[in-house]
């Protein structure tokens, strides 16, 4: 079809390989090499459910000074008038509605992990969240100045709701694999909620390293904007992830096919690991393509490309990163698809109309 | 090399060269300034000449890129002044069409930019980013050069009076057009177009495979994106010609004639093409000039910008004078901005005090550069993407932190919102003939508590509903955001793990936030 497309060559990859990139698997191996966490596992199942519910309901913690519980203030300025009756309605509601029988609430159903979130949070001050593998990275628009941090359990509990990446965790993590002796898909896996002390972590010199039979196939940086003093730097980050890649990581872990990324922060010689990924097509190659590094073998001691962007990237101001996610799936779907684009196109026209009718 | 005449010209200096001033007279002061180094200009540069000198000398040539005017009468300027056109995209054209008919190909063809980055397409999953490309668009000025052959387009940063490629025309080419294309519909812009009524686009090109019959069941789909986006002004593109012969080429364009008799694509043009082979791109180039009518921008109004991205370009450890502030990067609304201007980002750092209340406190700095793609401006009108570099604390910047926040001139942005007053429309029942769980296809009412996902503009908030009334509700906002009373905004409530949309409302009251100093 055209003149650059190969077809993507297979990389399969194994339960064991995903399993082995769950948070609790390695964060104990490497002490003193990640940022301080606290993992909490096992889970109640209520709280996965939680999660899964449909709609968000935050708990209504009385010992919680939390933005989230507090009433409108009626002021002269937005005018609003008391709506006393409205609460009526709702109670008169409560009856009719249908099935919203059993919505979770984390104050009865998970009221020692509610409390221990909170305890956690206290330590750490603020935290970043994630589950097994993934963070809420397409959620941030949920919370002020669009970040991951949280300094309140509601955070917490907005920004996992809201995601579609933790979701992915829960229901699709092993969607890929290959089919092992005695693997049963689902089911077998222990979730667990992690919970990260937050820093003001630099994205310019965050790293993916692509690692297979034990050697460093090629490193790229993460966030690909364009910084120009990355260049000078390229020879002694390099240094620093194979030292880190040859001497602190491969020894620890039995995979010897894996995709890590590492945070180097200035003086440019302590590296941080971050997070282990898969060495599979769901992981983002980044600056390589996923042929690309399958077809790339390295004997022993040879040197690996550490890609940079070397101008600025035009293409990265076209769209907002994740933004498919800040959309509802309809109007991603209608992007995609013209016969639900013809559909919603038709309910908007009426909902537009019967508006007018109200207002004529 | 047999045109000596040519090599004469190896040096312009980027000179204020106007509009008005003919291509004779440019390469008669051209000559005049370069004839003291004839000589040397003239041993042996068939054989040394690198391709990057070639390139660098006919870049010069054609009169490179001429700085901009720093305070120019903004009165006087429109869409087509080459001040502004000789660096920057003024109008935007949305590419509909399937992928696999070859919309990034043909984007490709005009514009001369790869827009598919780093991996090829089939690596990438369903929400594939064909991207953007800014390209410009040339007119031959030589009379005697023939239409269509005459139009040309090249990249965003091609000099301005690039040699005609016409074998045997001796004319320049001559600056008309700067566009900007944009992958459509895109969910970005379906949102933010249905939220707000007006068209996101100028134009679009619509492309139909030629090899395959009309109608394709996709093209009234097509058609429908473009009415839904209400572009007004379509240029079809019959893709692929080079695989039929004449005679069914003339049968299938006959065909969408017929086709599009009626919608809102009656009259456009149709431009038989072959993206793959280039062939006749000069004729969709002579449309895009022809039939696009230039948009009305008013250059007065106060200056806004959506931050699509933002980032920090400092080297870590950078001393404070060294520093060059954060990057942000959007698409002008309205307005021009201009380096130095002051400027305010809305609703800037949120911070909550010790009873849980909410306090935002804008951002004020300066403009330090503005670029759009590889060409640095001195002032910025709406079209394409603008970057744009500022004094704000690089920290803040970091990791898309500012996007959706607003930038605009100091003391003229909108209010601050952190709870309002809606009145609401739901849907009766969720979109699409919905998978498996059928009793969940019906809309439930609001729920005191519950929080959904509003859309306001182009950007996603969280909403807290704090009462509801009939057709009103009150929703508490997660986080603070710059909107209007009677802007309209989409609700989606999360049902079986995603967000969907549940209905629409209009803001009709709101708590606005003072910010602090």
């Amino acid at each position: 079809m055209n003149d650059e497309c190969n077809l993507p060559v297979d990389i399969p990859v194994t339960k064991k390989q995903i399993e082995n990139c769950i948070f609790s698997h390695w964060y104990g191996k490497f002490k003193g090499h990640t940022p301080r966490a606290e993992i909490i596992k096992p889970l109640p199942i209520s709280f996965i459910k939680y999660l899964e519910q449909d709609g968000i309901k935050l708990p209504m913690d009385k010992m919680e000074n939390s933005y989230y519980n507090q009433d409108l203030e009626l002021t002269v300025d937005n005018d609003y008038s008391d709506w006393e009756d409205a609460k009526d309605e709702r109670d008169d509601d409560k009856h009719s509605t249908d099935g919203n029988e059993s919505t979770i609430d984390p104050l009865s159903a998970f009221p020692e992990l509610h409390e221990q979130l909170k305890k956690v949070i206290g330590k750490f001050k603020s935290v970043m969240p994630k589950l097994n593998w993934s963070a809420p990275k397409d959620a941030t628009w949920i919370l002020p100045n669009n970040s991951m941090r949280c300094s309140e359990v509601n955070d917490v509990y907005l920004l996992l709701n809201a995601s579609n990446y933790i979701m992915y965790d829960l229901h699709h993590a092993f969607e890929e694999c290959i089919a092992e002796e005695g693997g049963n898909h689902a089911g077998s896996v222990e979730y667990e909620l992690i919970l990260r002390e937050w820093f003001n972590i630099n994205p310019a010199l965050e790293f993916r390293v692509f690692i297979r039979d034990g050697m460093i196939l090629g490193v790229s940086q993460r966030d690909l904007n364009y910084y120009d003093y990355l260049a000078t730097l390229k020879e002694k980050l390099k240094g620093s992830i194979k030292k880190f890649v040859y001497e602190v990581l491969l020894p620890r872990i039995q995979d010897q096919a894996i995709v890590v990324d590492l945070y180097i922060p200035r003086a440019f010689d302590k590296v941080w690991l971050i997070d282990m990924n898969p060495f599979s097509r769901r992981t983002d190659s980044l600056m390589f393509g996923w042929n690309e590094l399958h077809n790339t073998h390295r004997v022993d001691g040879s040197d690996f490309e550490l890609r940079l962007m070397t101008e600025h990237n035009i293409g990265r101001f076209a769209t907002k990163e994740h933004s498919e996610h800040h959309v509802p799936t309809d109007i991603l779907e209608a992007s995609l698809n013209t016969e639900t684009l013809r559909e919603l196109t038709s309910k908007w026209k009426e909902l537009l109309s019967l508006q007018e009718d109200e207002e004529s | 090399m047999s045109d000596l005449q040519k090599q004469e010209l190896n040096t312009l200096v980027n000179g204020d060269m106007t509009e008005e001033q003919s291509i004779e007279q440019v390469q008669e002061e051209v000559a005049d300034e370069v004839k003291p180094r004839k000589t040397v200009t003239f041993t042996g540069v068939d054989e040394a000449e690198s391709e990057e000198e070639r390139k660098q000398r006919e870049f010069e040539e054609g009169g490179g890129l001429p700085e901009q005017p720093s305070n120019p009468d903004f009165t006087k300027l429109n869409p087509l002044s080459p001040e502004i056109i000789n660096r920057q995209a003024t109008i935007n054209i949305g590419t509909i069409g399937h992928v696999a008919h070859g919309k990034s190909t043909v984007v490709r063809a005009i514009s001369g930019v790869q827009t598919v980055r780093f991996k090829d397409e089939l690596e990438r999953n369903i929400t594939i980013k064909l991207g953007y490309a800014n390209a410009k668009i040339y007119k031959c000025e030589e009379p005697t050069c023939p239409e269509p052959d005459c139009y040309r387009s090249f990249k965003s940063d091609k000099e301005v009076f690039p040699k005609c490629e016409r074998p045997g025309c001796p004319g320049r080419y001559k600056l008309v057009r700067h566009v900007s294309f944009v992958d459509c519909p895109g969910h970005d812009i379906l949102m933010s177009t249905m939220l707000s009524g007006a068209a996101v686009m100028d134009a679009a090109l619509l492309l139909i495979a030629g090899n395959e019959s009309c109608p394709q069941p996709q093209t009234s789909e097509h058609l429908a994106a473009i009415e839904i986006m209400k572009l007004k002004h379509v240029i079809i593109l019959q893709n692929k010609v080079d695989l039929m012969r004449e005679e069914p080429a003339m049968e299938h364009q006959k065909s969408i004639l017929k086709f599009i008799r009626g919608t809102i694509a009656d009259g456009a043009p149709i431009v038989p093409i072959s993206a793959q082979l280039k062939y006749n791109i000069d004729a969709v180039n002579e449309f895009i000039v022809k039939t696009i009518p230039v948009p009305p921008r008013d250059f007065m109004a106060s200056p806004r910008l959506i931050v699509i991205r933002s980032f920090d370009v400092n080297k870590p450890g950078s001393e404070i004078e060294d520093l060059k502030g954060g990057v942000a990067g959007g698409s002008i609304l309205n307005g021009v901005f201009k380096l130095s201007d002051e400027i305010e980002i809305r609703p800037g750092i949120v911070t909550k005090d010790e009873q849980g209340k909410i306090q935002c406190k804008p951002i004020f700095s300066s403009i330090v550069s503005l670029f759009a793609e590889h060409n640095d401006l001195k002032f910025a009108v709406p079209g394409g993407l603008i970057g744009v570099g500022t004094k704000v604390d690089p920290t803040l910047c970091r990791a898309d932190r500012l996007v959706g926040q607003v930038v605009g001139a100091k003391g003229h942005l909108p209010s601050i919102y952190t709870d309002i007053e809606i009145n609401y429309f739901l849907l009766r029942r969720l979109l699409g003939v919905k998978t498996d769980g059928q009793k969940q296809a019906k809309v439930r009412k609001l729920e005191p508590n519950e929080v959904l996902m509003v859309n306001i503009g182009s950007t996603a908030t969280g909403a807290r509903v704090v009462a509801v009334k009939a057709d009103m509700a009150r929703l508490q906002l997660t986080s603070p955001a710059c909107t209007e009373i009677n802007e309209k905004i989409a609700l989606s409530r999360r049902i079986e793990k995603h967000w969907r949309l549940i209905g629409w409302a209009t803001i009709k009251k709101g708590t606005t936030l003072e910010p602090i100093a």
